[in-house]
């Protein structure tokens, strides 16, 4: 379709595909796969064996006894859930706001949920290194089976929620899959759209359905991280009592959900040939949030910087030294550059903004720097030898990866991105019957000396 | 927004100017109650300062008392102003037409109350003054600069400064429009308010940008001042103050309480100004699901703060914290936090047909506000009182009947602020309903006439 200009700026060209354009797109990765995708699933396919082998070589044969061994494990499983953990919450508070913006980028943030299943199965490996509540700082008030069932509880619910958010809204699209797919590759289809024929009720639990288990996936994430914040980072560090990490940390997950989800609707756009659904308007909103997100990290980490810096207490010293300006504070200049001044730096312009390489590459510093942060906070919490001391007497040396250690994080990392790509193939990507709504809901018009957008709000 | 009805250009100005051309008989009877408490707020006052701070209820531990948490409590009410008006207005939500005039004025109405307090709190304010100026190093006081004390009177003077401003940009093209339609005293007025304001191109355009630039430039000063403040208790290492959540815990809690309070007005304006035309169901329904996500991430804090009081199981703070959970008042006070605080108002919140009903909304809305003004005072006193370990200093705060009543008064003071300004200036503003108005349409899906938006590309 080729772009008009009014008064020198570019019309969406999205909002003026026909319907069945739409969905040609939304089937084709369905329908068969294209040469990158092919090799990028290779790819991670070869990643995920390797990380195996590393974890079977690495922290299975040393055993539960050895915390450290397992720092590299807590650090895949912190990134994991700090990305593909947090970007269904992103598609959650899109569809709160009713942006009409959003429409191509929700199931981009929602598929990742697939991915879940990797840290979870990371997160009970690591419960075996996590030592019980008794004699140590903890949340549980002596609950039974603290903390591993709650813990436990809280992870599952977190990702049997986050299958469901991501199937409830890709049901109506399973349905033309069914209806436009012949053949056994329509078969499976069948099953999962579940008799979906678009009546007004099948709508409205639709619509019902999405809003529950948005909510829900939105607090368990956030409980979440709250337990993972305070079990496997707080408690493992004497004298940590800092109130707001659980918060800074659940941030920093969310504003890796946000990057996660604009990498790749750049990867989407550039390899994928979505360049028409996937426009600067989307990048443009997106990385405002991103902004704000990075903003966020900033404030969470001040309070609790200065709070500890004005009290300088010999364990608030100790604490500044071990997570800030000790062993890692390289990692913290880098997470913080990368977290922080990027966004700040770059996204503050609106013209950068209004681009789309400007929030595509703030992203993916975004991304390096919640690798690096978690990579501070695991070997931080992971290296105190004397876990039930009132507070830090010696600051750990700054823990050194393998080899293993390593590859292990690059392999498991890879493998759970292989596995959202395989959920391109149930999930249609993108969402049919979102973005034909919001082609629906627009009518140009003229007004005055100019052409406006009337945009349809029928909520 | 997509309610609206369609009235005429006339009709909707002379609906929203009826408050400035019109005093009810329910105005009257609201200025001449609030007077007469306001009355009684200066009479404390000045028997306060007659008599010296020992007429209010503090001693040697409880050094700040209720009017300490009263300040608190309106800096968090100042927060809603900003919160509508700057987030809506860069957002561009429609919804915040008929609210963010209100919202801004009880930002700057309750600033200036909350800074009547620690002014008048020291007992003798006119040896502030001398004290204070000139503040600096030449008279061999050393200030210290660090302290959140000192940062704390600098970050609310910037936002009460930077308050006004946003809300005088916003009304230039009303006091246009009142200049143009007045006479007397009050021409001379808006004329001198309104400079010059014809409502060309340029003009608006600058208008917009200048709201637009201030709306960013506040996000950053509201963050700050609520943090600034929480930083009071933070700074020091009093038990259970010091505490690395407060700064968020305390901006979040002022967004709950402030946008509430925001709620209490619209329904007041709605009922008072007869604004059911403008002040309509589907604002309380988008404020009522504001206020779910707000009042949730507020719950999360405070459980946050309550948790890690506890994380360390350390005696001092294991004490204060049975205190606060055991002993009179702060039981009751707990209650209230938790039940008029979240677990009554936002079950009812997540309903649609409750958060379109405006005496429900109203109602839930006081009720926050007691359970948020409950916690600040269970936030504050607990730390003063067990402060120090010499069991003989852990003397009970009880406020007296001047405490009560110079906090009394200042509900009262804000309340008679706006009530003047509604007199003199439009509490909706004219111009936003007016663009509100034009930028509503329909459009055809099907069979089916949905409401539209106009937008720009």
């Amino acid at each position: 379709m080729e772009v008009q200009e009014i008064e020198h700026r570019e019309l969406p060209r999205l909002w003026e595909l026909p319907p069945q354009r739409v969905i040609e797109d939304g089937l084709r990765r369905i329908r068969g796969s294209g040469t990158v995708y092919k090799v990028m699933l290779l790819i991670s396919a070869v990643c995920a064996i390797v990380g195996i082998i590393a974890f079977i070589v690495g922290p299975i044969s040393s055993g539960w006894n050895d915390r450290q061994a397992w720092t590299y494990v807590a650090i895949t499983f912190g990134i994991l859930m700090c990305t593909i953990g947090s970007a269904p919450c992103f598609s959650v508070c899109l569809r709160m706001v009713r942006g009409h913006w959003r429409r191509p980028v929700n199931r981009l943030a929602e598929i990742w949920a697939i991915g879940m299943i990797v840290p979870l199965i990371l997160f009970f490996f690591l419960l075996g290194i996590l030592p019980d509540t008794v004699g140590r700082s903890s949340f549980w008030f002596g609950w039974p089976v603290s903390p591993y069932l709650w813990d436990s509880v809280m992870m599952v619910a977190l990702v049997i929620c986050g299958y469901g958010f991501l199937y409830v809204g890709a049901l109506p699209d399973m349905a033309i899959a069914r209806d436009q797919i012949e053949g056994e590759g329509g078969g499976i289809f069948t099953r999962l759209s579940r008799g979906f024929r678009g009546t007004l009720y099948d709508w409205q639990i639709i619509d019902r359905a999405q809003g529950i288990l948005g909510a829900f996936y939105v607090l368990l994430y956030v409980g979440s991280m709250t337990v993972i914040a305070g079990d496997f980072i707080e408690a493992l560090v004497p004298g940590d009592n800092s109130a707001i990490f659980p918060a800074q940390y659940t941030i920093e997950g969310l504003e890796a959900g946000i990057a996660v989800t604009i990498f790749a609707m750049g990867i989407m756009r550039y390899l994928g040939g979505l360049d028409e659904y996937l426009e600067a308007e989307q990048f443009f909103a997106a990385a405002k949030l991103q902004l704000a997100l990075g903003l966020l990290y900033f404030y969470t980490h001040w309070t609790e910087f200065i709070i500890w810096w004005y009290g300088r207490t010999p364990r608030e010293v100790a604490l500044l030294k071990i997570f800030y300006f000790e062993p890692y504070f390289w990692l913290f200049c880098v997470a913080f550059a990368t977290m922080f001044l990027s966004p700040l730096f770059i996204l503050v312009w609106t013209r950068v903004r209004m681009g789309i390489v400007g929030p595509w590459v703030t992203s993916g510093l975004v991304l390096v720097g919640i690798i690096i942060d978690n990579i501070r906070l695991y070997s931080a919490s992971f290296s105190t030898p004397n876990i039930y001391l009132q507070e830090l007497s010696t600051i750990p040396k700054a823990y050194v990866p393998g080899v293993t250690d390593i590859l292990l994080a690059v392999g498991l990392l890879g493998g759970a991105v292989g596995v959202c790509l395989l959920g391109f193939k149930l999930v249609p990507y993108p969402s049919i019957w979102e973005v034909t709504a919001g082609i629906y809901l627009r009518v140009r018009r003229k007004y005055l000396k100019t052409e406006v957008v009337l945009i349809g709000k029928p909520n | 927004m997509l309610e609206r009805h369609s009235h005429s250009t006339e009709q909707i100005i002379e609906d929203l100017l009826r408050p400035v051309t019109q005093t009810t008989t329910m105005n009257w009877v609201a200025f001449i109650v609030l007077g007469g408490v306001l009355s009684a707020w200066v009479f404390a006052i000045g028997w306060m300062f007659y008599w010296g701070t020992g007429v209010l209820g503090l001693n040697r531990q409880n050094i700040w008392g209720i009017l300490i948490v009263n300040f608190v409590f309106w800096i968090g009410i100042s927060h809603a102003g900003v919160m509508i008006s700057a987030i809506l207005r860069l957002s561009q939500a429609e919804w915040r037409r008929p609210v963010t005039r209100a919202a801004e004025v009880m930002t700057m109405f309750s600033l200036m109350t909350a800074m009547t307090l620690p002014f008048i709190h020291t007992g003798r304010p006119w040896r502030t003054a001398y004290w204070v100026f000139p503040y600096d190093f030449w008279r061999g006081i050393w200030p210290d600069v660090r302290s959140a004390l000192v940062m704390d009177p600098s970050a609310v003077f910037t936002y009460l400064s930077g308050t006004i401003m946003f809300v005088y940009v916003t009304m230039i093209p009303d006091f246009a429009l009142l200049r143009d339609r007045s006479i007397g005293w009050r021409h001379a007025l808006y004329r001198v308010l309104a400079l010059g304001f014809k409502g060309s191109e340029r003009q608006w355009k600058i208008q917009t940008i200048s709201g637009f630039i201030l709306a960013a430039i506040m996000l950053s000063i509201f963050v700050s001042v609520h943090s600034i403040v929480s930083w009071d208790f933070a700074f020091s290492l009093d038990p259970v103050w010091h505490s690395t959540v407060w700064a968020p815990y305390f901006v979040i809690g002022a967004v709950h309480s402030g946008v509430s309070a925001v709620v209490t007005l619209m329904a007041l304006m709605r009922w008072m100004f007869k604004f059911d035309d403008y002040i309509r169901e589907e604002h309380f329904d988008a404020i009522g699901r504001l206020l779910v996500v707000v009042g949730s991430t507020w719950m999360w804090f405070f459980l946050l703060d309550v948790f890690f009081d506890l994380w360390r199981q350390d005696p001092t703070d294991d004490a204060i914290m049975r205190m606060r959970f055991f002993e009179w008042p702060y039981t009751l006070l707990l209650g209230f936090i938790f039940i008029f605080g979240y677990f009554i108002p936002v079950p009812i919140w997540l309903f649609r047909r409750f958060r379109r009903n405006i005496k429900v909304m109203f109602w839930t809305s006081i009720l926050v506000n007691i359970g948020m003004w409950s916690e600040r005072y269970w936030l504050v006193m607990p730390g003063l009182q067990r402060k120090f370990q010499w069991t003989f200093d852990w003397v009970p705060y009880r406020p007296g009947p001047v405490d009560i009543t110079i906090v009394l008064g200042t509900f009262a003071l804000v309340g008679f602020l706006l009530l003047v300004f509604a007199k003199l200036f439009p509490p909706v503003p004219v111009w936003d309903e007016l663009e509100g108005q034009r930028f509503a349409g329909e459009i055809q899906v099907g069979k089916r006439s949905v409401p539209a938006i106009i937008r720009e590309f």
